[in-house]
Formats: structure tokens, C-alpha cells, sequence
């Protein structure tokens, strides 16, 4: 005698996966282009001594990598926004 | 073969009165048989009911029968699993078709992504450089003019590239 329970096939079912898009935009506010400050002057000049010469380089170059790395974050979330920005 | 006919013949005449009574039994015997073939049939069909009861309330419906009043329309319960089933397969289908889209922006925002950085990696190198080569020149006087200030602003991007 067979067992008939056992014998009945197996219907094979994938377990269900659902999957919906989220946007996730974040607030504008956190998306807004940066705007960047005046320029210095090109007709000023001034005594600096090098130590402050180079503190004032590396906040020019902290600014600007800053600011670029804040580019990349707006267009991963915009594709092309804030174009006239370099 | 003629005594075979002639045994049954004999036969037949010795029965004589009580031949009615073995046409009621073998009448008898049949309904039976009939009866007990119905039986088994009556049991496979209640099987089957209750096994579409079971159907329809574990699809969330109720079985209401298998003939509907208009036979060109199916009945609810059939209707029922069909709608889980054609659900399954529209859910799944457009959860693959967005999975893939999601997976498509990605890739394309890493690639504009990356070719963003290169850029601004490159300009920025740029600009130390002129930075540097600027700054080296000062005199020991320290005093620094609009070349200087030009590097400066270049540098921290102060200055549109159209100036």
C-alpha cells in the first residue's frame, strides 16, 4: 500500500517578492546650489606672512573641495542641476 | 451441446411457481449493485465539495456552486483565484521591470557620478599647482598682489571661468 498523500506532485511556488519605488527625494533646501562668495579683489595687495599664506590656501582649497563634493551629492539626486556651476 | 439446453430447459420447468421470486431477487440484487455505485459516487462528490469550500475560503471567498445563473460568466470563486493569480503575476512583473529600472539609474548616476569627480579632481590639481607655483615666487618681503589673489580665487573657485 502506498502512502496517496505522498504520491500527489508538488507544485513548486517561488515565494512572492514585491518591490516599489520610494522616492527619496531630500528637501530642496539640502539640494539648493551652492552660491559662492565674492572673489578677492585682483587689484589689492597686501604683506601676509606664509604661515598665514597657507592657512589661507587650504581654506581655499577646503572651500573648493567641499563644494565640489556638494556638487556631486545634488546631481546624484538631480541629474544635471546646477549646470552653471563648474 | 443438446444436453446442455436440455439441463436448463428441465431446470427452468423445475423452478415453475417461484420463478417471479427469482426475478424479484435478481431485480434486487442490481438495485442493490446501482445503489452502491451511487454510494461511492455521492461520496466522491461531497469530497469534492468540501474540498472547493476549502478552495474558496482560503482564496477569501465562498463557494457558491459551480453553475452560475448566467453560464457565460464564471462563478465568484473561480473568478476569485484567477484575480490572486493574474495579481501574482502583474506584481511580479512589475516588480522585476522596476528592480531593473532602479538598477539601470544607478549605474548610470555612479557613471556620471564618477566622470563629475575625475573632473573636479583634475581642475582642482590644476589650481594647487598654480597655487603653489604663485606662492613660490613671493618675496621674502612677503608681499603678495593680484597675481597671488587671482591663484587664490581660482583656487577656491571663487571666480567664474568666464571672467
Amino acid at each position: 500500500m502506498t502512502l496517496q498523500a505522498c504520491a500527489r506532485p508538488q507544485i513548486e511556488t517561488a515565494p512572492a517578492v514585491i518591490a516599489v519605488e520610494v522616492k527619496d527625494t531630500p528637501p530642496a533646501q539640502l539640494l539648493a546650489c551652492p552660491v559662492a562668495p565674492e572673489p578677492f579683489p585682483s587689484d589689492a595687495s597686501a604683506t601676509i606672512p606664509p604661515a598665514v599664506r597657507s592657512a589661507i590656501i587650504g581654506l581655499a582649497s577646503a572651500y573648493a573641495q567641499t563644494r565640489d563634493q556638494l556638487l556631486r551629492v545634488i546631481r546624484w539626486h538631480e541629474p544635471g542641476a546646477c549646470e552653471d556651476l563648474r | 451441446m443438446k444436453w446442455v439446453f436440455g439441463i436448463l430447459k428441465a431446470g427452468w420447468k423445475l423452478v415453475g411457481a417461484s420463478r417471479e421470486t427469482l426475478i424479484l431477487i435478481s431485480l434486487a440484487g442490481a438495485a442493490a449493485g446501482l445503489y452502491a455505485w451511487g454510494a461511492t459516487g455521492r461520496a466522491e462528490r461531497n469530497r469534492l465539495d468540501a474540498w472547493a469550500q476549502q478552495l474558496c475560503l482560503a482564496a477569501g471567498g465562498e463557494f457558491t456552486g459551480t453553475k452560475p445563473k448566467d453560464r457565460a460568466k464564471v462563478d465568484g470563486c473561480t473568478a476569485l483565484v484567477a484575480s490572486h493569480a493574474a495579481y501574482k503575476r502583474e506584481s511580479q512583473s512589475a516588480t522585476a521591470a522596476s528592480l531593473a529600472r532602479a538598477a539601470e539609474r544607478t549605474q548610470a548616476k555612479s557613471a556620471a557620478d564618477r566622470t563629475l569627480a575625475t573632473g573636479q579632481a583634475t581642475r582642482r590639481a590644476a589650481a594647487v599647482k598654480a597655487m603653489e607655483k604663485a606662492d613660490e615666487t613671493i618675496a621674502p618681503d612677503d608681499r603678495v598682489g593680484g597675481d597671488w589673489f587671482d591663484r587664490l580665487n581660482d583656487l577656491a573657485g571663487l571666480r567664474s571661468p568666464a571672467n
